[in-house]
């Protein structure tokens, strides 16, 4: 199964595997109509489902973890530890003969955890076993056996749904392809007999024409510079620049390391090479506060987890970064009446909503607005470079287009703005140049007004230049 | 009602405005917990003859000055998310260092800088567990165990396991004299100050929103830029300055150092706080909180004192008393979370000031 970020693989597996109800359709599975309840219910019968990140208990071993809420009793909880152990084998062998099944899931890769979830899926004699992007962090190696396992799985009469953004990988192991894009269904078809870049097509939709928009500042300041970056396994030479008044933006797979890129040039995360220079001059920044103070603010990827502090009001939510600013030093007195202004100025330039929300809990908004209070304090920090990580991930399409306007006006007076999006549309609404960033490496840079979503969807993949060659 | 982290940087507000801040800050913690500070004082003013008398009240909060004093520091680091076991080790060791500073600076003047000693090695204390906790990444309650366990024992090597007398008369005076003779003790002008500096540091400065918003969501705060270690570092600095302090009060009034004092000091600090309305897990709390926390202790214990009640017992009530707070407070949060679960754009929902 292919499709973009966000064109609904996730959710439909979810579906599948009882973990969200759906909205209406039938499930056909077996010659039987099915209404899995739960994940677990969804095993019972039949469907199995192994996520990017396997749910195990690192403490546990793989034996334990295979078993776990299913264990093989001789009665009153006592565990059949015998049976147990020949059951694990027999699994093991199928998919992991070299695992050690008394070995603790901890000490192994995530490739290998992938297998015991594997394990964990056939021991409730699933037919059907769907596959969420399980090579996302695995290595050639690692794909090469896990594609020996579904072919043996194959065999033995299992179905398998693969779902993947590598093209590759499709054409190596699967019979027949479905592609989605949008939520919506574009195709499904048997693999042999759909060509590859007609492939790249079908995912990346119709917007073939390049999206007209002016281009802005050619030749301003250089605010934010990054030569080199590096972070060993995780992204690799990252080299480009962000000037005064340009949208940047990053573009790439979820899992491609473009998170992990601006959160070093936060000081969020360590990089182990290169170097950055900041919008206030080549300081060495190893904390976020060392990079809010050198010029740089980052709106988080996770707005829950990252970004607000559920049990502050909007009002200390939007000052949280600028309080510095408005207080009586040394002892960091806050001026209210500069505070307050500096709330009610935020509150109606972005108008946050509902009125009169200042003193109310953040965590009492929707999550549009929100994301507007936590923009709010990513400005009034003062940065002259602001990181937009995913702006409008979850935020409703009235907000989405007001933070869309608030961004275009951020670089119009002068702000260097770095986006990540995962959305092809959001990239070429705002971006001046886009950087394609894939498995950790600065691919291609593109100007956002001469290219369009195909050629875009084509360099986020990797394909981009490979139509050649396979011309040939 | 509950905590809502009502702020005090909002646009004008007209009604709040006219009542002193601080006294809506008081009111503003839980009515449900001053209604029980209120509903003791009637019990034991009923049933225990000489309760509520000026020489009781007076004794009253004389002997919670100790643990106020050392809660308005603790509230620090519990509303930041952290924990500190090492208060009582601390006070004792502090007050011990204190008492020795004291016999060697037998001379006019000397007492103040004894006492300045003792609450400087509180802050030095407090300053290591900061260290700790903040830059080997050690859990505070991992971190506070160890210092606690070596603080005592550093307490009883200093003084070899025996209380240490021959303290100069005037180094008696913190925990003994009075500011205004018959009418304010200087341990409970020490808890005002304590009381108005705590409240104002947490709601009128950048460290108290800096403490909240990392006890509310540490990450946030770090990728909002602030300065998340020396914040946390600090709010030890701050608990263990106090937690000294406490201790050089205790051995003022006692007249000597003991390195087995103030045993048990971090538990009744934390249920003070707890019982004031604040999470453990850190975001929430207020300072007004605190002190009703250390009130219900306080009467708690004074009034079963007065009615003979055999400490055994005293014991009970007090955890009992605890449990029952949190249970209540607990089982509110629950039914209000189920009934006013309307996030978003309801305009109800949001707690008046």
């Amino acid at each position: 199964m292919l499709g973009a970020n966000g064109a609904g693989k996730s959710t439909l597996v979810k579906i599948l595997s009882g973990a969200i109800k759906r909205d209406s359709g039938e499930i056909v599975f077996d010659g039987e109509p099915m209404n899995a309840a739960s994940p677990h219910d969804a095993a019972d019968r039949g469907i199995a489902c192994l996520y990017q990140e396997p749910a195990l208990v690192p403490s546990l071993s793989v034996e334990q973890n295979i078993f776990l809420g299913r264990e093989l009793q001789i009665g009153w909880g006592v565990i059949d530890l015998a049976a147990q152990k020949r059951r694990a084998h027999d699994i093991l062998q199928q998919v992991a003969p070299r695992l050690d099944p008394s070995g603790p899931v901890h000490a192994l890769r995530t490739s290998e955890r992938q297998l015991v979830a594997l394990a964990k899926a056939l021991l409730s004699d699933s037919k059907l076993v769907i596959m969420d992007e399980p090579s996302a962090s695995m290595t050639d190696a690692e794909i090469e056996f896990l594609f020996e396992t579904i072919r043996r799985l194959r065999q033995g009469g299992k179905s398998i749904i693969y779902i993947t953004h590598r093209l590759d990988e499709v054409m190596a192991v699967t019979d027949s392809l479905t592609v989605l894009r949008d939520g919506r269904h574009v195709v499904t078809a048997p693999t042999a007999s759909i060509a590859r870049d007609r492939l790249v097509e079908m995912i990346a939709g119709a917007h073939i024409d390049p999206f007209e928009r002016p281009a802005r500042a050619a030749n301003s300041k250089q605010l934010l510079a990054v030569k080199n970056l590096t972070r060993d396994g995780v992204f690799s030479d990252i080299s480009f620049e962000v000037r005064a008044g340009e949208i940047v933006g990053l573009a790439g797979l979820v899992g491609a390391g473009r998170s992990e890129i601006v959160r070093a040039i936060f000081g969020a995360d360590p990089a182990d090479a290169g170097s950055v220079s900041y919008p206030k001059g080549d300081v060495s920044v190893s904390s976020p506060a060392q990079a809010v103070a050198a010029g740089v603010a980052m709106i988080p990827e996770d707005r829950k987890t990252q970004a607000v502090v559920p049990a502050m009001t909007v009002a200390e939510n939007i000052i949280l970064s600028s309080a510095d600013h408005c207080s009586i030093r040394p002892f960091g007195i806050v001026r209210r009446a500069a505070a307050r202004e500096i709330v009610s100025r935020n509150v109606r330039r972005f108008n946050i909503r509902p009125s009169g929300c200042e003193d109310r809990r953040i965590d009492t908004l929707s999550g549009g607005n929100q994301q507007k209070a936590v923009l709010a304090r990513a400005i009034e920090s003062g940065a002259d470079v602001l990181i937009l990580d995913e702006p409008t991930a979850g935020v409703d399409v009235g907000a989405k287009a007001e933070i869309h306007r608030h961004v275009e006006n951020l670089a119009a007076s002068g702000k260097g703005i770095l986006l990540i999006s995962s959305e092809t549309e959001e990239l070429l609404t705002l971006a001046d140049r886009i950087l394609v960033i894939h498995e950790g490496r600065l691919i291609r840079e593109i100007e956002g007004h001469s290219t369009n979503a195909l050629e875009l969807t084509q360099s986020v993949l990797g394909e981009y230049g490979r139509k050649v060659a396979d011309a040939d | 009602m509950q905590t809502d982290g009502k702020s005090d940087i909002q646009p004008a507000n007209p009604a709040g405005q006219q009542r002193p801040a601080l006294w809506r800050s008081l009111r503003g913690t839980d009515i449900g917990l001053w209604a029980v500070v209120v509903a003791l004082i009637v019990f034991f003013s009923l049933a225990a003859p000489g309760f509520l008398s000026w020489t009781n009240f007076l004794n009253v909060l004389r002997q919670m000055a100790v643990l106020a004093v050392a809660a308005f520091g603790s509230s620090f680091v519990i509303f930041s998310g952290g924990l500190d076991l090492s208060i009582g080790a601390n006070a004792a060791l502090s007050g011990v260092l204190s008492a020795m500073a004291a016999r060697e600076l037998d001379f006019v003047g000397g007492a103040p800088i004894s006492w300045a000693i003792g609450l400087l090695a509180g802050a030095a204390f407090g300053w290591i567990n900061g260290t700790i906790v903040t830059r080997f990444h050690i859990s505070p309650i991992i971190a506070t165990l160890g210092t606690l366990t070596i603080g005592r024992g550093l307490a009883l090597l200093l003084t070899g396991g025996v209380s240490l007398f021959g303290v100069p008369e005037a180094f008696q005076g913190l925990g003994r004299g009075f500011i205004i003779p018959g009418i304010l003790p200087i341990p409970v002008g020490i808890m005002i100050v304590f009381l108005i500096a705590s409240w104002f540091a947490l709601r009128r400065t950048t460290l108290g929103m800096y403490v909240y918003s990392i006890g509310g969501n540490e990450e946030a705060a770090r990728l909002s830029g602030v300065p998340v270690r020396r914040v946390k570092t600090w709010v030890y600095v701050i608990g263990g300055a106090t937690a000294g302090l406490a201790g050089v009060i205790l051995a003022s009034r006692l007249g000597s150092g003991q390195a087995a004092s103030s045993e048990g000091l971090e538990l009744s600090v934390i249920t003070a706080i707890v019982l004031g309305g604040a999470s453990i897990a850190g975001g929430s709390g207020r300072i007004g909180g605190t002190l009703a926390g250390v009130l219900i202790i306080s009467l708690l214990a004074n009034g079963m004192n007065i009615l003979n009640v055999p400490p055994f017992y005293q014991r009970i009530v007090t955890g009992l008393a605890l449990l029952l707070a949190v249970g209540i407070d607990q089982y509110r949060k629950r039914r209000g979370a189920r009934q006013g679960a309307k996030p978003a754009t309801s305009t109800g929902g949001g707690s008046k000031p």
